[in-house]
């Protein structure tokens, strides 16, 4: 089935982005929190609150470093902020750069301090990258499995339920997929993830 | 009893913390935990909430680092008010740090990344706080005191252990600053005090140590000032000061008026009281008369404590202990700022009125301005706490599928806008939050009563 060669590359995904080090045990941390609340939309939302977030940290740094002088407590303390949040979903390698840059900070060099932004924002990006596609596939995982092979195995079932409930068909099947969605939702999360 | 077996459930947790993140992630791991839980993006929005419901929290979790307020700030001035047990967390987990926390009397230092098993077990820290306070009023003999406590808890359900330790904690709080100021701050001592305020079942070390805090939060606060004074903020203050000066003197008559009306007009309200009270201070270091001194009246109605009595107190004892500040436009304006900080929303109680006896008067304004304002204000912090909670409140999942025609849509393109929309409304709305903060806290750094709150 489709779906499960999504989940497949869906788990291939993950299991690269532990190895390479770019994220660490709060991110499972985050995956278990979700699976074992049964809200699916949880990594998501975090992940993204954290991209959002770390976006415009990574601007006003920038900004702050484009000023002729540097107030490097300033940059300081936005660094600080985004180890902060990185250390939330588990951005393991954009918190090591983190702590890297603030020894640029200590230093109060301006050069140093520019570089360390520039590979922040790559091992940001990459990692926002990573996290989009993750994002992506999953919702396609729900929607795959309502392929025919689902509907015909339950027509018979459905059948045989219309006729002793008097319901009309279309109805039934609405309600069906309904609960049958909702099932198969959590069950891909839990899987996938 | 019945408490004692269901306690952990239900704890009423207050988190503090910048990032919004680690707001949703607290939120999410508490109510795992079963405990009801606020989260607050800001540390004077905190403060509000926790002074506006009173009694309604347990505990507050608080971040050390936060834009608009230090987290220590934060968890003296929860400490002194509202009494309640407050953990601190931090990424860094340097023991400077922790030991900073505990000194400024935090109950617990968590290092984030903060587990499942640690949140868990903070409820230990509000058990240990109550049989504290439990143990502190089995203490008395007295039936007068039994007398107050019964009287004044009629009616009250069984949280009524919380609420007898407060109304008595501040009572005695009264009674001690009273004593203090009888004494004189300088020959001031425990037994002294304790004689004085002939409170039974009070034991000399209690005053002790309460003497001991109230000092180091008096001296603190001085020694901030000070520097605050040496420090380069002044210049900027003062060029900034001398501009607002010609613009809000003229309407100064028309400001008492409008003070309901809006908030800016509150924080210029105060600025023209400092420049007002400079001029003045020169010749006299009496205060002012204000003309609000009947707000300040109402204010106070609604208030349960009665603490008029203590301020004017207090002024007297503090002014003879703190330095002869020299009254130049930088201080008292850089001062007012500290206070600004410092007492936000300053309520009436003493410890945010401290350590600012010549701006006594202005004390009272900003108090009298921000008082009617509350009001209005709550229902837009609470909007924001529960848009924050909002997703956990939804039926476990952002696809609602009620009604989708599974005719002709391609369902996986539908249910990506809408979940988009969601989040990123809850997201967006989060980051206008803090875009709009943090650029009044960049622009306005002498003014940090100009904060998000004009966009609440």
């Amino acid at each position: 089935m489709a779906a499960a060669a999504l989940r497949e590359q869906l788990n291939a995904l993950l299991s690269s982005m532990f190895s390479q080090g770019l994220v660490d045990e709060q991110f499972q941390q985050l995956q278990m929190l979700q699976d074992e609340g049964g809200t699916p939309g949880f990594v998501a939302e975090v992940v993204t609150l954290f991209c959002d977030d770390a976006e415009r940290i990574i601007a006003e740094i920038a900004t702050l470093l484009e000023q002729p002088i540097v107030n490097f407590d300033k940059v300081d303390a936005y660094v600080h902020q985004l180890k902060g949040s990185s250390a939330s979903v588990g951005a393991q390698k954009v918190k090591f750069t983190c702590m890297q840059f603030r020894q640029l900070c200590q230093e109060k060099s301006r050069d140093g301090c520019l570089m360390a932004l520039a590979v922040v924002r790559n091992d940001f990006y990459d990692l926002r990258n990573k996290f989009q596609t993750m994002l992506q596939v999953v919702p396609y995982l729900f929607f795959l499995v309502f392929d025919l092979q689902i509907i015909t195995t339950y027509k018979v079932m459905i059948d045989n339920v219309c006729v002793s409930c008097n319901l009309k068909i279309t109805t039934l099947v609405f309600l069906l997929l309904k609960f049958i969605t909702r099932y198969i939702m959590a069950r891909s999360y839990a899987g996938s993830f | 009893m019945d408490a004692a077996t269901a306690f952990p459930y239900g704890l009423r947790v207050l988190v503090v913390d910048d990032d919004p993140t680690w707001l949703k992630i607290l939120e999410k791991m508490l109510r795992k935990c079963s405990y009801e839980v606020t989260t607050c993006g800001l540390a004077r929005v905190a403060l509000d909430i926790l002074r506006e419901r009173k009694n309604k929290f347990d505990i507050v979790i608080s971040d050390v680092n936060m834009p608009d307020m230090d987290g220590f700030k934060l968890l003296e001035h929860i400490g002194l008010e509202m009494d309640l047990p407050v953990i601190m967390m931090s990424i860094d987990g340097e023991t400077s740090r922790v030991m900073k926390g505990v000194q400024h009397g935090a109950c617990d230092y968590l290092l984030k990344p903060v587990r499942m098993k640690e949140l868990r077990n903070i409820w230990q820290h509000v058990y240990r706080k109550k049989m504290h306070e439990v143990k502190e009023i089995e203490g008395h003999d007295s039936c007068d005191d039994l007398q107050i406590l019964r009287n004044g808890f009629e009616g009250l359900d069984d949280k009524s252990l919380f609420m007898r330790s407060d109304s008595d904690t501040m009572r005695k709080r009264k009674d001690f600053v009273n004593a203090v100021n009888q004494i004189g701050f300088d020959k001031v001592g425990p037994k002294k005090i304790l004689d004085l305020m002939n409170v039974p079942g009070l034991t000399r070390e209690n005053v002790a140590s309460h003497l001991q805090k109230y000092r180091l939060y008096l001296s603190r606060l001085q020694k901030q000032n000070e520097e605050r004074i040496l420090g380069a903020a002044r210049q900027d203050f003062s060029h900034k000061g001398t501009s607002e000066n010609l613009n809000l003197r003229s309407s100064f008559q028309e400001q008492p008026s409008n003070i309901p009306n809006g908030y800016p007009h509150a924080s210029q309200n105060i600025q023209t009281q400092a420049n007002m009270q400079d001029s003045q201070l020169e010749d006299t270091k009496s205060t002012v008369p204000l003309p609000l001194p009947d707000k300040k009246e109402v204010y106070m109605e609604g208030d349960g404590r009665d603490f008029s009595d203590v301020k004017p107190s207090l002024m007297d004892c503090i002014k003879s202990t703190s330095l002869a500040l020299t009254c130049t436009v930088d201080s008292i304006s850089v001062q007012l700022s500290d206070s600004g900080t410092t007492s936000a929303d300053g309520d009436l109680k003493f410890s945010s009125v401290d350590g600012l006896s010549s701006i006594k008067n202005c004390c009272f304004d900003q108090i009298n301005s921000q008082g009617p304002l509350r009001p209005s204000q709550e229902p837009s912090i609470i909007g924001c706490t529960e848009l924050a909670s909002l997703p956990d409140d939804q039926p476990g999942y952002p696809y609602p599928l009620q009604g989708v025609s599974f005719d002709n849509i391609p369902l996986s393109s539908f249910d990506f806008s809408h979940y988009n929309d969601a989040t990123m409304i809850l997201s967006g709305l989060q980051n206008n939050w803090y875009d709009d903060d943090l650029e009044f806290s960049s622009e306005t750094m002498d003014y940090p009563l100009i904060d998000g709150r004009l966009f609440a």
